[in-house]
């Protein structure tokens, strides 16, 4: 509030920031508690996959303190190979809970860390729609920026990644995404070096949280560079961006993951490549008005040339002498759709990315998916240095939404921003209900708090009467007919969005995956907990250093809630490592048996749905299996093999021998053929597939069941040890003289020669058989 | 003296006068009829003696012993004595070979020549041997009892009898010692005449025996007292399946068409009967919810059906968690400043319960002091322990306690005192308010800093003529009220036509005014310097107020004269003074 | 000492009384914060005045602190 218009207007100010204050903490509220469903429904419990991994490190954290979390080295993961957590991941979430916990803890209040991870996600997605309130009301105004603030604590694109339990990193991530958007535009505006510094500290805080960073890393020196080449280069600029750029990327080195990669990637050389160019740019314009214009020029041209020149020169030879790293594959992945599956199938071997729908942006956005383009319109009309910024973010958030699910996650923030932006022109155009104050220059401070009453009624209590009322339409050439229809259109729009908002939180987002829940005929909840019946089973009943294979997606579960060793798991650095893990999954029983016996494995677990119906079971997954394990031993596993004779991927009769004879196959099956789901249904139906099983009769030689859950959702095996070798019969053993003289050749019992081991025979050589 | 004497002479001279001691007391003292039965249908071997003992000897007996093998004795938990149904003391003494030895304190001596019927019972823990060690899903489970045939005694037993019962199950083979025979459900040895003291002959039974065999290895059991009304219960149970292992694997389809129900070699559920009160009950382990697990309020306890996240079998484990809250009149007194607090020391767990070990733990109210225990049976207290949580500052004094080997005859009450002044309950919201305040402080502090590196005139001149407007603002709203105060003494007036009223409020303003306008002639020349243009209208202002109260006398000159209220000229005064009034309002937001 | 014959111990609070306590007691604090904070935001260096401040900012940490112990008390944190 600037302190001129607030004068002499003292209660009008004290009405406004309470308001204010009262809409931000009520926004607060309604987006922490509309992500509470989970928990009301379930527990406090931590969700999925990711999640339990850092969940288990910030409790090592909160254990073993900071300095041991850094040097941490997981032994229980990645089996033989082990992980170096310290040095691979992100740390600002655990430090983040860490800090919440310890300083509860030095309170005297101690929560169970537990807790604190549960509820970061929420408690953070209040200060995310603070923070969106910031940035918007930097971009526009302080209305749009409730409006902004409203969407953001209830979009459901948002809420997908921040309900209570799912402690991920994009939980904190997108505060600190809008934050740092926030204090950059505060420094662009202002040109001071205290607000761009705290723009690189936030940014440090959101390259600690998240990977994400990079997309800030580029957007912010495509913004500089956007504003060089439209000619609204300035001194704000370049005392913000070389601020933010130096401060920033000394910072983001501290990270023991990031580490050299500012410098030694192709990703970060954009932000240093504009960084030298604000160098020359400020440079030309303070030679401009020094020298004449015929020597600007051959300056201007010379020495841009010269030095992007040298740049790309250099920029090439770094790459090519291995100092900088070309682009990675999840860079090309993001601009060529189909590069991941052919290249990298362990990237698009993941759900969330995949290419983004058309319903799942309806879905996730709602109408603010059909307004942000209005606020973009809006913005591009009425352009400046920061709406320069807020174009290119709408703009390259929603091409990286359409090319990964995942990261609609990005562009939830952009289009709440512009759609607060067009919501608050439209009502502030629509709702305007006294001309004495619009002749008035001071007038924003009352065009706010009229739409402060409006976000009000948004909240809950909608009166659309009381929203025209007192309208002049003297000068107004809209009619208060229209006025009151278009808001009355406006207000049930966004009661349907929060309608929308909270239908999809509750239905779509809140389950925790660990517990399962169906509904029985009469109404009855059922809880399906055999995940945690078998990952206790592990913990109590197991020893403490058994190995346990099972595909990489429960790696960080069994480690988080069984506490044992696990060979492969979500961080899915080794490539080679999960495809042996396929391959023995993919594999029949013997040569599945030596891997194991290879990688020391004491147990394996499967997870298969073929009882309860459960979709996600890995016989589903089983195709990535094969192609990830076809990728690195392409002799051994040929995912054509897998197929029915049709080209199907089957498990039914027609299922090829290949198929039926895999280990997961008889894992998931075994004595599954005996079992009975209803009635009318033949024995070994599985209800995911609607198939009754190839193989019914399924033995298993060097693997026993040790234990199934209740509704067989998880299926653990024991590996045998090596049996014995077979007795020799005493009679056997006795070594005949073979009758005389006959030693050169002994014959076996096919009637073949015996013939030396490991030494070369010759095949005689034959034409290979094209398919 | 000794030296003279070889060493081994001296063991010698030892043992004899020892066997001559023996014999003296047991010539004494005979038992003339000895009953025992030992139950070992469940996990535990319950072993109840009676015993008749008669007094031969001289002297009144005023204490009886009791012997124990050392194989027994190792698996000893509780033993009790009873005389007529009322209970005696038992001491533990030093052992003597191959026995360990209890007194039974008679509270009535047994005369010269009189005798006395006693009742020891005891419980053995995890002296049933399951035979064989590992079985295989499909297989039940067998157990191996040893024992004495007869019954270890201090004294000379005249006629004595053992039923060993066994339970529903298959009996496999017992050992004979005759007369031994098996009777239904039992297993009779004897009666046997005139045995000496410490006979042993032992005895095996080879059963089939399908009762859980959960034991308890750790109970954690926390009481913590809240002087808000409640006390909360939680214990951390570790509990293992120590039967026959499981070997082989475990199938799930063989599990869940097993037609033996109970007979099956594992342990489903359990029921766990809490105090009635209970209420908040939540049990869980490490990862979460257990959410298998249902309850049923009776009149007199809470049940709980708990069942593991899986099935028990042999050698298997599993830990929980299972708290609740209870209001604290049923278990907490008070008397002043003086608190005792009667519980459980250990709870319910299950039927024919095992803890192998218990540690109980009371965490008192802060700045609780004097604190004293009295336990049922003799327990291990540990150094007392500090636990700080919420809203405290010190911690909260914990009293440990820890004891091996407790069956379900150990669910006896304890009784802990301390002193804790009732004021104390005030500190929490103290607290509480304290913090708030701190926190706001804080903003105080905050907002009287200043952060400008270089001083802005302008703006700071700003906030000064913006203080002194609000003061301009308070003073032309005083003055409104007097004029309006004025103009409601004059229609008084022409009500009552009292001068002498009329006069002193006109007086009485007079002053007030002259003090309004002096406070408002030094804000216009503070103003002068800060602000000229303000100053300019402020006097301004004055002129206007002026103007009114120079008409102000000819107005009530005139008016006073009619006695029509709310006259004309009345009515033109108010729009007047109202006018005017807006006028200096609007002259206040033009600045 | 007879522990039969002590009163009974019960606690200063109805447990009913929690949450119309905590909603009650939260919410004026929660009034008084806001009047805080407003005056905070309004006055300036020359207009403040330290009296009103301590004052409402007692009042206010008073019901919040009570409020918010009974909060803890209702969710069954029990000091």
């Amino acid at each position: 509030m600037s302190s001129k218009s607030g004068l002499l207007r003292g209660n009008s100010l004290g009405l406004t920031s309470l308001l204010t204050f009262v809409i931000l903490a009520l926004a607060w509220f309604v987006g922490f508690a509309s992500r509470l469903f989970a928990i009301v429904r379930f527990e406090s419990i931590i969700h999925e996959f990711d999640p339990w991994f850092n969940y288990r490190a910030t409790a090592h954290m909160v254990e073993h303190g900071f300095y041991n979390f850094l040097n941490w080295f997981d032994e229980r993961a990645w089996y033989p190979l082990g992980r170096i957590v310290g040095g691979t991941v992100y740390p600002g979430l655990m430090v983040t809970s860490g800090l919440i916990h310890h300083v509860l803890d030095v309170l005297n209040f101690p929560v169970h860390i537990r807790d604190i991870c549960v509820f970061l996600a929420p408690t953070f997605s209040g200060l995310t729609a603070i923070a969106t309130y910031f940035l918007t009301k930097e971009l526009w105004s302080a209305g749009a920026g409730l409006f902004a603030t409203a969407f953001i604590a209830i979009s459901p694109g948002y809420t997908s990644r921040s309900v209570a339990g799912s402690y991920d990193n994009e939980g904190i991530a997108i505060f600190a995404l809008q934050a740092t958007y926030f204090l950059w535009v505060k420094s662009v505006k202002t040109g001071s070096v205290m607000w761009a510094a705290l723009c690189g500290l936030m940014y440090f805080y959101m390259v600690s949280a998240w990977g994400g960073y990079v997309f800030i890393i580029n957007l912010i020196p495509l913004h500089v560079l956007v504003l060089i080449c439209i000619g609204r280069f300035s001194s704000r600029v370049y005392t913000a961006y070389s601020s933010f750029y130096v401060l920033g990327t000394i910072l983001s080195m501290q990270i023991p993951f990031v580490g050299f990669q500012p410098v030694r990637t192709s990703e970060h050389m954009p932000a240093l490549g504009v960084f030298g160019l604000v160098q020359i740019v400020a440079a030309m314009q303070y030679t401009r008005t020094r020298v004449t214009r015929a020597q600007f020029l051959t300056l201007f041209i010379g020495g841009l040339s010269v030095a992007l020149g040298v740049g790309l020169v250099g920029y090439l030879s770094l790459v090519w002498g291995g100092y900088v790293a070309p682009f990675s594959g999840r860079f090309y992945s993001l601009w060529d759709t189909g590069y991941a599956k052919i290249h990298i199938p362990i990237i698009a071997s993941v759900s969330e990315h995949q290419p983004t729908t058309w319903v799942s942006f309806f879905f996730d956005l709602h109408i603010t998916a059909a307004v942000f383009p209005a606020g973009l319109w809006y913005c591009v009309k009425n352009v400046n240095d920061e709406r320069v910024f807020i174009i290119l973010y709408a703009v390259s958030a929603v091409y990286f939404a359409g090319v990964m699910v995942r990261l609609m996650l990005t562009l939830t923030p952009v289009v709440c921003v512009l759609a607060g932006i067009a919501f608050s022109l439209t009502f502030e155009k629509f709702l305007k209900n006294d001309d004495h104050f619009r002749s008035n220059s001071s007038g924003s401070d009352n065009k706010q708090y009229d739409k402060l009453k409006k976000q009000k009624g948004y909240e809950g209590s909608e009166e659309p009467g009381t929203s025209t009322d007192g309208a002049s339409p003297s000068e107004d050439p809209i009619g208060p007919n229209v006025r009151s229809i278009v808001s009355f259109v406006m207000s049930i729009l966004l009661l349907m969005f929060v309608v929308h908002a909270t239908y999809v939180t509750s239905n779509a987002y809140s389950h925790p995956s660990v517990v399962l829940q169906s509904s029985t005929s009469n109404g009855g909840r059922v809880m399906m907990d055999d995940f945690r019946e078998a990952y206790h089973w592990l913990r109590e009943n197991t020893a403490d250093d058994a190995r346990i294979m099972s595909w990489w997606d429960y790696g960080y579960q069994i480690a988080g809630m069984a506490n044992r060793t696990t060979l492969v798991d979500n961080n899915t650095w080794n490539n080679s490592h999960i495809a042996l893990v396929g391959k023995a999954m993919s594999s029949n029983e013997s040569a599945a048996y030596e891997i194991m016996r290879e990688l020391d494995v004491d147990y394996v677990l499967v997870i298969f749905g073929g009882v309860i119906g459960y979709s996600g079971d890995d016989i589903n997954k089983f195709l990535w299996m094969v192609r990830i394990a076809e990728g690195e031993h392409p002799k051994e596993i040929r995912e054509a093999n897998y197929f029915t004779e049709s080209g199907e991927y089957s498990v039914g009769a027609q299922a090829s021998q290949t198929m039926l004879n895999c280990l997961m196959y008889k894992m998931s099956y075994y004595r599954f053929g005996e079992t009975r789901v209803g009635y009318n249904q033949a024995a070994g139906f599985d209800r995911t597939r609607n198939y009754v099983i190839g193989k019914k009769d399924i033995t298993l030689e060097h693997v026993e069941e040790a234990y199934t859950t209740e509704n067989w959702l998880v299926r653990i095996y024991r590996v045998k040890k090596p049996a014995n070798r077979n007795g020799v019969k005493y009679t056997e053993r006795k070594i005949r003289p073979a009758g005389g003289h006959k030693t050169s050749s002994v014959v076996g019992r096919n009637g073949r020669k015996g013939s030396l081991k490991n030494k070369a025979v010759v095949v005689k050589g034959k034409r290979p058989v094209t398919a | 003296m000794c030296k003279n004497i070889p060493r081994y002479r001296m063991k010698v001279l030892i043992f004899t006068l020892g066997l001559l001691a023996a014999l003296a007391l047991s010539q004494d003292v005979k038992i003339t009829d000895a009953e025992r039965t030992v139950d070992i249908s469940s996990q535990l071997a319950k072993v109840n003696v009676a015993l008749t003992v008669q007094n031969n000897g001289k002297s009144a007996l005023s204490d009886v012993l009791f012997y124990i093998t050392t194989d027994e004795a190792a698996h000893l938990a509780h033993i009790a004595a009873t005389i007529k149904k009322k209970d005696v003391k038992v001491q533990p003494q030093s052992a003597v070979q191959g026995f360990a030895v209890y007194k039974v304190v008679l509270p009535k001596k047994i005369e010269a020549g009189a005798s006395e019927t006693i009742n020891v019972e005891y419980v053995l823990v995890q002296s049933l041997v399951p035979f064989p060690e590992q079985i295989t899903q499909e297989e039940t489970q067998h157990v191996v009892y040893t024992g004495n045939a007869h019954i270890s005694s201090a004294y000379p037993v005249e006629k004595e009898k053992t039923t060993v019962i066994f339970g529903s199950g298959k009996l496999q083979s017992f050992a004979t010692v005759a007369p031994s025979k098996q009777l239904g459900e039992k297993v009779v040895y004897g009666p046997y005449s005139n045995t000496a003291a410490k006979a042993i002959s032992e005895i095996r039974v080879h059963y089939e025996n399908v009762s859980p065999f959960i034991v308890a290895t750790t109970v954690e059991r926390l009481i913590e007292i809240s002087h808000w009304g409640n006390i909360a219960v939680e214990e951390k149970i570790q509990i293992v399946h120590k039967g026959a292992k499981l070997t082989g694997s475990f199938s799930r389809l063989d599990y869940q068409i097993d037609r033996r129900g109970k007979k099956q070699p594992c342990v489903k559920e359990f029921k766990t009967i809490l105090p009635a009160a209970a209420r908040d009950i939540y049990y869980r382990d490490v990862i979460g919810n257990i959410s298998s697990s249902s309850l049923k309020v009776r009149a007199e306890s809470v049940e709980v059906d708990v069942k593991p996240r899986f099935p028990l079998f042999g050698g298997w484990k599993t830990n929980y968690i299972m708290g609740y809250n209870l209001p604290s009149y049923e278990y907490l007194f008070a008397d002043g400043d003086k608190f005792v607090l009667k519980m459980r020391l250990l709870d319910h767990i299950y039927d024919g319960m095992v803890v192998e070990k218990l540690t109980t733990k009371i965490v008192l109210p802060e700045k609780a002091s004097n604190v004293k225990l009295s336990t049922p049976y003799t327990v291990n207290r540990r150094p007392d322990e500090k636990l700080a949580t919420y809203l405290d500052t010190e911690g909260r004094k914990v009293i440990v306690i820890e004891k091996n080997s407790l069956v379900d005859a150990h669910i006896q009450p304890f009784t802990l005192e301390y002193q804790w002044s009732r004021l104390y309950i005030w500190r929490e919201p103290l607290m509480a308010t304290g913090f708030f305040l701190c926190l706001f402080l804080a903003v105080i502090v905050y907002v009287r800093f200043d952060f400008e590196i270089t001083k802005d005139s302008a703006s700071e001149a700003l906030l000064g003529v913006q203080a002194k407007v609000e003061e301009v603002e308070k003073i032309v709203n005083e003055r409104i009220a007097i004029h309006k105060r004025l103009i409601e003494a004059v229609s008084t007036f022409k009500g009552d036509k009292e001068e002498e009223t009329l006069k002193n409020t006109r007086a009485k303003i007079e002053t007030e005014r002259a003090e309004l306008k002096k406070k408002m002639s030094g804000i216009v020349g503070q103003m002068k310097t800060l602000l000229p243009a303000a100053s300019e209208k402020l006097n301004e202002m004055e002129q206007l107020e002026s103007g009114i109260v120079n008409s102000e006398s000819a107005y009530i000159e005139k008016t006073s004269k009619s006695t029509t209220k709310n006259s004309s000229e009345d009515r033109q005064w108010t729009v007047r003074v109202n006018g005017d009034t807006n006028k200096m309002k609007d002259i206040i937001n033009s600045i | 000492m007879d522990v039969s014959k002590m009163p009974r111990y019960v606690g200063p609070v109805n447990p009913s009384m929690y949450p119309s306590l905590t909603i009650g007691l939260c919410g004026l604090g929660a009034l008084f914060m806001a009047w805080f904070f407003v005056y905070e935001v309004t006055s300036n260096k020359y207009t403040r005045s330290l009296a009103k401040e301590v004052v409402v900012a007692t009042l206010a940490a008073a019901f919040l602190g009570l409020g918010s112990v009974f909060l803890l008390l209702w969710v069954g944190i029990y000091v």
